[in-house]
């Protein structure tokens, strides 16, 4: 067992194979010992990144097969490939439930997922936050994600304008 | 990975639309999306090809292209232009169109993503050759080459300047054979480079009113489907040698004898073809493109996709099919032509051309 402890001090308990889908928590463990302390990870995110972590060791220490190794060794090769979804239906709707969270919540999951290099976690919460939000209209990024309008009118006009064709339907 | 990270990350996982569209968030976010070393090494290069489409009644070119959105390429109608049916689509760089109508014997350019298009005035000479040069990194004018008339080892040639709007004549001469000049040409940051048999580049610098060329000599001889083009601010070459797909980088101003050039990858091809899916045979492999900013990516092209190769890392990137394209038609009985295919990078400038 390996004892993960939350930047405000809470211990989690998780097995090996759970901790490993952290590339950074493997290395660790490999020269040093089995207390890792993640202070810049707080209990309730460390929770939800412990979940999806238990949830894919359970499903990977299946051998997979040679087609979704395939899949999966083409999605994990650039930083900026389109991701590949994960081949195992049943998974990828444990996926698609697990990030119906807000996007601050995926924003705070995203950036302890990336500090522990937990690369599919990255890639499915970037590409939610994406999914939501292509297509949609300035006013409401603004809304999803608290972000005041610095513009005076005028230069968002003046924005619109140059950028019209980005405007325009079809 | 802090926030603005976070932000630039999903950024690079929208469709172009939706990018230019959110530049007015707020200024952080115009600030991130203006800026183009921070997007332009993250995205992957957009693709664009031209097609026909042929039936018994018309012969229309036809433009797709990817907005980075799931790496497929989608057809841009180019209903835009009122010409659409009755011009030619003669050359395509940075992501504009350059076409030209034989009736008015005029040259139009066009921008397919902004649905935007200029015509230009007409050139007093008949056109054998016409390139366009447009390279929104370098400048956000453009210049359009039109090569006249042939001379023994060099050209008459009219340049027109979106930024003066007119044509100016000229006469370069390259020092070569006219005749050992292939059809490999490649336009960045103000020079238009041409591969010449039987190991040179050509270098007309568009940039300077007198059209200087300089010859630039190769390691190798040039193959055909080699390539010239520009990556983290260097000429490169690249190549298929002997079975394997060889990149070499210009160290330097490289003012001849060769000595400049320095072989950067040799990888072999069947290793290539292995992790490329499609049971592919070598000659089924076609070099596109060297990225301009991300070392050692490639772009190659296969029956029906683009795909990016990472030669250092040896791994598979991106892959745009573009086979759905090709495959359309043919249902209805109708064939369709692929007539060439573009990668080029992403530019913040991309609205900004041809805007008025």
């Amino acid at each position: 067992m390996i004892k993960l402890v939350s930047g405000d001090g809470a211990e989690f308990e998780v097995e090996e194979e759970v901790a490993f889908q952290s590339k950074i928590i493997k290395d660790i463990v490999a020269d040093a010992d089995d207390v890792i302390p993640l202070p810049t990870v707080s209990s309730k995110v460390l929770i939800q990144v412990i979940e999806y972590c238990r949830k894919h060791a359970a499903v990977n220490s299946f051998p997979l097969s040679p087609s979704s190794s395939a899949a999966a060794a083409a999605s994990s090769s650039s930083s900026i490939s389109y991701s590949k979804p994960v081949s195992d239906p049943a998974l990828r709707a444990w996926d698609n439930e697990f990030v119906k969270l807000n996007n601050s919540s995926l924003f705070d999951i995203v950036i302890a997922a990336n500090y522990l290099d937990i690369e599919e976690l990255v890639d499915l919460v970037l590409e939610t936050v994406a999914d939501r939000i292509k297509g949609k209209q300035a006013q409401e990024i603004r809304r999803q994600f608290n972000i005041e309008n610095d513009f005076t009118p005028e230069e968002e006009e003046a924005l619109r304008r140059e950028n019209s064709w980005a405007f325009q339907n079809n | 990975m802090a926030n603005d990270d976070v932000s630039v990350e999903i950024l690079t996982r929208l469709p172009l639309k939706s990018l230019f569209r959110f530049k007015c968030v707020s200024k952080a976010w115009h600030g991130l999306i203006s800026n183009d070393d921070y997007l332009r090494r993250r995205l992957p290069l957009l693709t664009s090809a031209v097609f026909y489409h042929c039936s018994a009644a018309n012969r229309e070119p036809r433009f797709a292209c990817t907005s980075n959105d799931a790496g497929e390429l989608r057809e841009c109608g180019l209903e835009f232009f009122p010409l659409h049916g009755k011009s030619d689509i003669v050359d395509c760089c940075g992501g504009l169109l350059l076409a030209y109508s034989a009736s008015s014997a005029s040259f139009y350019v066009l921008s397919p993503i902004t649905k935007r298009w200029a015509g230009l005035p007409p050139a007093r000479r008949t056109t054998l050759l016409s390139v366009l040069a447009f390279d929104s990194y370098h400048s956000k004018g453009y210049k359009v080459v039109s090569f006249a008339g042939w001379l023994p080892q060099g050209s008459q040639i009219e340049v027109f300047s979106s930024s003066t709007g007119g044509w100016a004549e000229r006469r370069v001469h390259w020092g070569i054979d006219s005749d050992s000049l292939t059809a490999s040409l490649r336009y960045f940051a103000g020079t238009l480079y041409v591969l010449a048999y039987p190991h040179h580049i050509v270098a007309i610098d568009l940039d300077d009113d007198a059209l200087p060329c300089r010859l630039i000599d190769l390691p190798v001889g040039v193959k055909p489907g080699a390539c010239v083009d520009r990556s983290g601010g260097r000429l490169h070459y690249a190549c298929e040698e002997e079975g394997r797909i060889k990149v070499w980088a210009l160290e330097g101003g490289g003012g001849g004898g060769g000595g400049g050039w320095a072989l950067r990858y040799s990888v072999d091809a069947d290793a290539i073809l292995r992790r490329v899916p499609g049971n592919l045979q070598q000659k089924q492999l076609h070099l596109l493109a060297v990225h301009p900013e991300r070392e050692g990516v490639v772009y190659l092209r296969t029956p029906g996709r683009i795909v990016a190769y990472d030669l250092g890392k040896e791994e598979l990137g991106e892959i745009c099919e573009f086979r759905k394209e090709e495959e359309k038609e043919e249902k209805e009985k109708e064939k369709t032509y692929l007539v060439q295919i573009w990668v080029f990078p992403f530019s913040r400038y991309m609205s900004d051309c041809l805007a008025n």
